[in-house]
C-alpha cells in the first residue's frame, strides 16, 4: 500500500509532536499526546521489520534446539525438540510467525532449565549458546524512539 | 452526576462543618499507573460563614492497572509516615466502596509549589542542586529503614516476615505475577527467576519498612529539598536493601550515566544510606536485590501488557511500558546477571 505503513504512522507521529502537543496544555493530555506518537514510531519500525525479525529468530532457534537434542538426558525433552525442529515452516503472516516462535520460545525455557542441572563440557557449551541467543533476541526486539526525519 | 458533582457531593459529607461545597478545578495528574491521580480545588463556607480554599489528592482505583495493589495498604503506609522524618502528604479518607466516585480512592492533602517530573532533575539548570537532593533523597530511605515497624499503622495491613523469608515472599509473589500474566514465553526472566533461586541472599539485617518503588519520579522536590515521599502502592515490610537496589535499577538511570535517578553514584548513595541509617549493605546480597528488582519491574510491565491486551485497559501508558520496557528490562536482567557480553 502506497504511502506505507511506516511513513503514514511517522507522519501520525509527528502531527501529534508537532501540531497538537505545544497548543495542548494540560498535562495529563501532553503525556498521552507523547506516548501515543512514541507507540506511532514504534509501530512503524515494527510493522517494516516483524516477519524479519522473527524468521530470523525462528531459524536461530530451530537451529540451537535441533542441535541441543544430542546433549539433554530427558527423552520427553528430546522428543519435544524433534518434533518442534521438524516442524514445517509457518506462512511469512507475522501472526503465523509468532505463533511459531511462541512455541519455539517456550522450548527454550524448558530446555535452559534442564541444561542447567547437567554437568559437563557439552551442557557449559550449549547454555553458553542460549545465553548468546537470548542477548541477540533483546537486540533485535530493540526499538528506535527517534524522531524519523 | 458529572465526575465534578460527585467530588463535590463527596466532600460535602466529608468535610467537618463544610457547605456550599465548589470544586473550582479538577485535573488527572499524568503517571500514576496503579491508580488515578486527580488533584482536586475545593472552595466552601464553613459554619461561621468563614470561606475556606483548599487543594486534595484523590487517589482512585483504575479500570486496570501495571500494578494490584490493595489501597488500604497503600493509605496505612501513608499513615505510617504522617508527622515524622518521612515527609509525606497527609492521608485523610479512605473509601473503601464504589459509591462516591464509582471505585475505592483515598484522599491526602495536597503539597503545593514543588516538582515531581524526573525530567526537570535532569535539566543543566538543575545542577547546583543534585548533590544535595540526591543526599535528602537516600537520608530519607535509610530513615524509613531505620523506623521501627512494630507501632506503625501498617502493621495492622501488612504481615511482617522474618529476616529469612524476605526474599522468598517476594519472589514468590513476583513469579506469581508472571505465571499470571505473561502473554508469550519469557526466556530471560524464567532464567533470572532459576538463578534467584539457586543464589538466596543473605537474611535481611532488620525487616523494615519498604516502600517498593523508590526513586526519582516518585517524590515531590523543590531545589534539594524533598517534600513528599508518593507512590506507596507497593509498600510492605521486608528487606531495606530492596529498595535501595529498586532505585539503583537502569531503567531508572535517565542519563543513561550510571548514575542513579540520573542524580548521583550508587557508592555514594550507599555511603549516605549506611552512614545515617546504621545498616550495613552486603553486595551479594545488594546484587541479589538488583537481579530481583529485573524480575519484578518484568512482573509489572507484563501486567500492563496483559491489562491492555485483553481491554481491560486502554491507557496508552500501558501499551508504550510493553513495547518499550518489557525488552529494555531482559537487556537489564542479562546485564545484571553478567550474560550481555
Amino acid at each position: 500500500m502506497i504511502p506505507s505503513v511506516p511513513l503514514v504512522l511517522n507522519g501520525l507521529a509527528r502531527t501529534l509532536l508537532m501540531d497538537l502537543l505545544p497548543r495542548t496544555a494540560h498535562p495529563y493530555s501532553a503525556q498521552t499526546l507523547q506516548l501515543d506518537a512514541a507507540l506511532a514510531m514504534m509501530c512503524a519500525q515494527e510493522f517494516d521489520r516483524a516477519a524479519a525479525r522473527l524468521a530470523e529468530e525462528n531459524a536461530a532457534l530451530t537451529a540451537l534446539l535441533g542441535d541441543a537434542a544430542s546433549v539433554v538426558a530427558d527423552t520427553s525433552l528430546r522428543d519435544a525438540l524433534h518434533a518442534a525442529t521438524g516442524a514445517a515452516t509457518p506462512s511469512l503472516l507475522v501472526s503465523a510467525l509468532h505463533e511459531r516462535n511462541r512455541a519455539l520460545r517456550g522450548l527454550l525455557v524448558r530446555l535452559h532449565a534442564h541444561v542447567e542441572t547437567l554437568e559437563g563440557e557439552s551442557a557449559r557449551g550449549l547454555e553458553a549458546r542460549i545465553w548468546a541467543e537470548l542477548a541477540e533476541s533483546t537486540r533485535r526486539r530493540q526499538l528506535d524512539l527517534a524522531m524519523p526525519s | 452526576m458529572s465526575f465534578e458533582a460527585s467530588i463535590a457531593r463527596y466532600f460535602s459529607a466529608r468535610l467537618h462543618d463544610a457547605h456550599d461545597v465548589e470544586v473550582t478545578r479538577v485535573d488527572r495528574i499524568p503517571g500514576g499507573a496503579s491508580r488515578e491521580t486527580w488533584t482536586v480545588d475545593l472552595r466552601w463556607l464553613e459554619g461561621n460563614g468563614k470561606q475556606r480554599q483548599q487543594g486534595f489528592i484523590i487517589r482512585r482505583d483504575p479500570e486496570a492497572s501495571l500494578v494490584d495493589s490493595d489501597r488500604r495498604i497503600e493509605f496505612d503506609f501513608y499513615r505510617s509516615f504522617a508527622d515524622s522524618s518521612v515527609p509525606v502528604p497527609r492521608p485523610l479518607f479512605l473509601e473503601t466502596e464504589a459509591t462516591w466516585l464509582e471505585r475505592p480512592f483515598f484522599v491526602m492533602e495536597r503539597i503545593d509549589g514543588c516538582e515531581s517530573q524526573f525530567q526537570a532533575l535532569l535539566d543543566p539548570g538543575f545542577a547546583p542542586h543534585r548533590d544535595g537532593l540526591a543526599r535528602r533523597m537516600y537520608e530519607i530511605l535509610a530513615d524509613i529503614a531505620a523506623t521501627p515497624i512494630d507501632a506503625l499503622p501498617a502493621a495492622e495491613s501488612s504481615d511482617v516476615p522474618a529476616p529469612d523469608a524476605c526474599w522468598r515472599r517476594e519472589l514468590d509473589y513476583w513469579e506469581g505475577v508472571i505465571d499470571a500474566n505473561e502473554l508469550e514465553p519469557q526466556p530471560i526472566v524464567r532464567a533470572g527467576i532459576r538463578w534467584l533461586r539457586r543464589h538466596p541472599p543473605l537474611p535481611a539485617e532488620r525487616v523494615a519498612v519498604v516502600h517498593g518503588d523508590y526513586r526519582t519520579g516518585n517524590f515531590l522536590y523543590r531545589g534539594d529539598e524533598i517534600l513528599g515521599i508518593l507512590d506507596w502502592e507497593m509498600a510492605h515490610f521486608g528487606d531495606p536493601l530492596e529498595d535501595l537496589a529498586w532505585s539503583f535499577m537502569p531503567a531508572w538511570q535517565w542519563a543513561r550515566d550510571g548514575k542513579a535517578g540520573g542524580i548521583v553514584d550508587p557508592d555514594d548513595a550507599i555511603r549516605i544510606w549506611e552512614a545515617r541509617s546504621g545498616l550495613r549493605v552486603a553486595r551479594p546480597a545488594l546484587h541479589w536485590w538488583q537481579v530481583f528488582s529485573c524480575v519484578k519491574a518484568q512482573g509489572i510491565w507484563l501486567t500492563g501488557a496483559r491489562e491492555f491486551a485483553e481491554g481491560r485497559a486502554t491507557d496508552t501508558l500501558l501499551a508504550f511500558t510493553s513495547y518499550w520496557l518489557i525488552n529494555a528490562q531482559d537487556r537489564f536482567l542479562l546485564q545484571a546477571l553478567g550474560r550481555l557480553g
